[in-house]
């Protein structure tokens, strides 16, 4: 328990520090201030209109993405799981320009529906195709898979832009991955999606715990496996469909933080899942911190970021233990 | 699962059938050959198909031409007709088919000695290298054929090297080293997507539509290019065929044989990245051919290893006939030919994992 506490206070350091960090930079005194007694400061506008929004959406953001990584871990077994590797990122974006190119759909709440879509049916080819064979659904036949088909939905997506300068002008921006863009509406809209995919992931919890020690214990424990695997696969796609279409395919994040939640708190999903969801705001927003002020007056995007530190972390994991226990 | 792992080159085919298909030997005083008359007869069967494609690719296009037009302009000939084809539509059916004889021959030779049908340049990284450093010199405003050329071909290179070194270790594992591929192709991406979003709009358009592939642009020059990237790299990977059989057995077998076993492996690479790096830097990166066309040969021969000259063969005839499709499918557009390979092979790819996911069975 206090582990959980130091982590929900260190991410509230990250998010102040989140709020005051910028091309312009704002004391911390002045940062109080304007949260807890705002009107006819200097820096309002800038903290209410911009530095807030932008906080929260890594808050809830990286939330998903933690949970999102750690419910999938826990559903396919799997040390590499992520996301983006799965091809959830490359079924959502190509829901996105479905809708935006065919549809011309530019609203958030409009095109999200699509990158849910998108999400659901990769995924579901995904796994289907990576757990054919008596051994079912290996780290390396889920992580082939994934790749396979997120290259053929990729282009896919090619097409469409290579067809539509306009919807490849949006699409540029959006694939990055930014937080920068997250206003008070888009996070309204994107809340309820993101808390059901919330309670579903706690929901299953007892499930995903049985579902470690394999299938038929699991079944043996008296949980219904499919029920408790189609529960599980559903928070990932609301989870990370959601963060996908409101701020962009952002990578690795899914990946690591599970890993840093299962070092700490070890195996037990009660403990993992918490840990996540509070790791992941850190991760995200630390990350997106990072990318204000390398390149002052200008930003890295926190895609960019997270894709430069997190493959190296893939990496590793490939050469250190991933292929040892495939 | 390391049956499944090293499942590529290993099909348990019965000895006499595999010895139909490596031929029977010729021998002569002072010489000795081995005659494969199935191979043979594959490889010169796709040639005849390699060359009917091109000649229609030649003859159909906004301006169509009869065949014996076709012909007359090839052979000399003047005016309009022999402008089309000798400027445009021939370069492009001889440079798609050398981009596609680069892919085929690279993935042979990735395959083999990887020995996992699964290893690619493209999973290791000379696309999304050759991709990366590509808009990021047109984003500078460097657009000359010489500077694009230079650096795609370097970052394919440094890319697949990167993806070799850090997945050597203590020797070479196939699956490590497609993980890997996928590991670095992923940070890649994420650079090329970021650099793409700085660009000015027409710039990141014009880099993007670069990243798809495409032959409409080649001239002679870049025929030129190919052609020289073939003459090097199909006669050293040809003259290592034998050293790439022998390490296709593992490295214990290859060791015991004798064979040079790093020195081997590192000429090989070099000949492989090479060639698909080559074929990038000018053509672009055309997906899936390099996976695709020695699977088909190994298909057609019967034999474990498809043969490198028959692969490029089919790359070859893949590229070109990709290339004419995606001409034909659209109307008055044109489909880049990476997107209607990627269309075409993902299916395929998809097929192969379920295919060895049920072939596998202990865990």
């Amino acid at each position: 328990m206090s582990g959980l506490v130091a982590l929900a206070i260190a991410v509230g350091v990250v998010a102040m520090l989140s709020i005051g960090v910028g091309s312009r930079f704002i004391p911390p005194g002045s940062v109080l201030s304007a949260l807890f007694s705002p009107g006819g400061g200097f820096y309002d506008n800038v903290i209410w209109e911009l530095r807030v929004p932008r906080t929260v959406a890594g808050l809830v953001i990286g939330a998903a993405l933690g949970l999102s990584g750690a419910v999938m871990q826990g559903l396919t077994r799997n040390p590499i799981a992520d996301p983006g590797i799965l091809g959830v990122h490359a079924g959502a974006a190509f829901g996105v320009v479905v809708a935006i190119y065919v549809f011309g759909l530019l609203d958030f709440r409009a095109y999200v529906g699509f990158a849910f879509a998108g999400a659901a049916l990769v995924s579901a080819a995904v796994w289907l195709v990576g757990s054919r064979g008596r051994d079912g659904a290996t780290p390396v036949k889920l992580a082939l898979a994934g790749a396979a088909i997120s290259a053929f939905i990729g282009s896919a997506t090619s097409l469409v832009l290579y067809a539509d300068s306009t919807a490849f002008d949006e699409f540029r921006f959006w694939s990055v991955g930014s937080l920068a863009g997250a206003k008070a509406d888009l996070l309204l809209a994107a809340a309820p999606f993101l808390a059901g995919g919330a309670l579903l992931a706690f929901g299953v919890i007892r499930g995903l715990n049985a579902l470690s020690m394999g299938a038929d214990v699991a079944r043996s424990l008296g949980q219904r496996v499919s029920l408790v695997r189609g529960a599980a696969a559903l928070a990932v796609v609301l989870l990370s469909g959601t963060a996908v279409a409101a701020v962009g395919p952002i990578g690795f994040v899914g990946l690591t933080v599970p890993h840093v939640a299962r070092a700490l708190a070890g195996p037990d999903h009660r403990r993992v899942l918490p840990y996540s969801a509070l790791l992941g705001p850190l991760v995200l927003l630390g990350a997106d911190i990072v990318g204000r002020v390398v390149a002052i007056p200008s930003e890295v995007q926190v895609g960019a970021i997270t894709a430069a530190v997190g493959a190296p972390v893939f990496i590793w994991f490939v050469r250190r233990r991933a292929v040892r226990e495939l | 699962m390391t049956a499944s792992l090293h499942s590529g080159a290993a099909d348990p085919a019965p000895d006499r059938a595999l010895n139909r298909a490596l031929g029977r030997a010729v021998r002569g005083p002072g010489f000795s050959a081995r005659l494969a008359p199935r191979a043979l007869l594959v490889a010169s069967a796709a040639l005849a198909v390699l060359l009917a494609l091109a000649v229609a690719s030649i003859c159909f296009g906004d301006y169509p031409l009869r065949f014996d037009q076709v012909v007359d302009a090839i052979f000399g000939g003047s005016g309009g007709q022999s402008y089309i084809v000798q400027r445009f539509r021939l370069p492009r059916a001889v440079g798609g088919a050398l981009a596609g004889a680069l892919l085929g021959l690279s993935g042979a030779v990735f395959q083999t000695l990887a020995r996992n049908v699964l290893a690619s340049p493209d999973v290791l990284g000379v696309e999304t290298g050759a991709a990366l450093v590509t808009v990021v010199l047109m984003t500078l405003g460097l657009t000359g054929t010489a500077a694009l050329t230079g650096g795609a071909f370097a970052g394919a290179a440094v890319a697949t090297a990167a993806v070799y070194l850090l997945a050597y270790r203590r020797g070479i594992n196939g699956m490590r080293l497609i993980l890997v591929g996928i590991g670095v192709n992923a940070c890649v991406t994420g650079g090329t997507s970021y650099v793409l979003m700085l660009a000015e709009v027409h710039t990141a358009e014009r880099a993007h539509n670069w990243t798809l592939g495409g032959f409409n642009g080649l001239g002679w020059e870049q025929v030129a290019v190919l052609a020289t990237g073939l003459a090097v790299t199909l006669p050293l990977a040809t003259g290592l065929a034998a050293r790439l059989r022998t390490l296709s057995l593992g490295d214990g077998v290859a060791r015991a044989l004798g064979l040079p076993l790093e020195r081997s492996r590192l000429l090989l690479i070099g000949a492989g990245v090479l060639a698909a790096a080559a074929s990038v830097a000018v053509a672009g990166p055309v997906a899936f051919i390099a996976l695709v066309a020695p699977q088909i040969a190994r298909r057609l021969i019967g034999r474990p290893d498809g043969g490198l000259v028959t692969s490029a063969i089919f790359g070859a005839l893949l590229a070109v006939a990709a290339d004419f499709a995606g001409r034909q499918l659209a109307g008055d557009a044109e489909i880049p030919v990476g997107i209607v390979t990627a269309l075409a092979g993902g299916p395929w790819l998809v097929y192969l994992l379920m295919k060895r996911g049920s072939r596998s069975t202990n865990g």
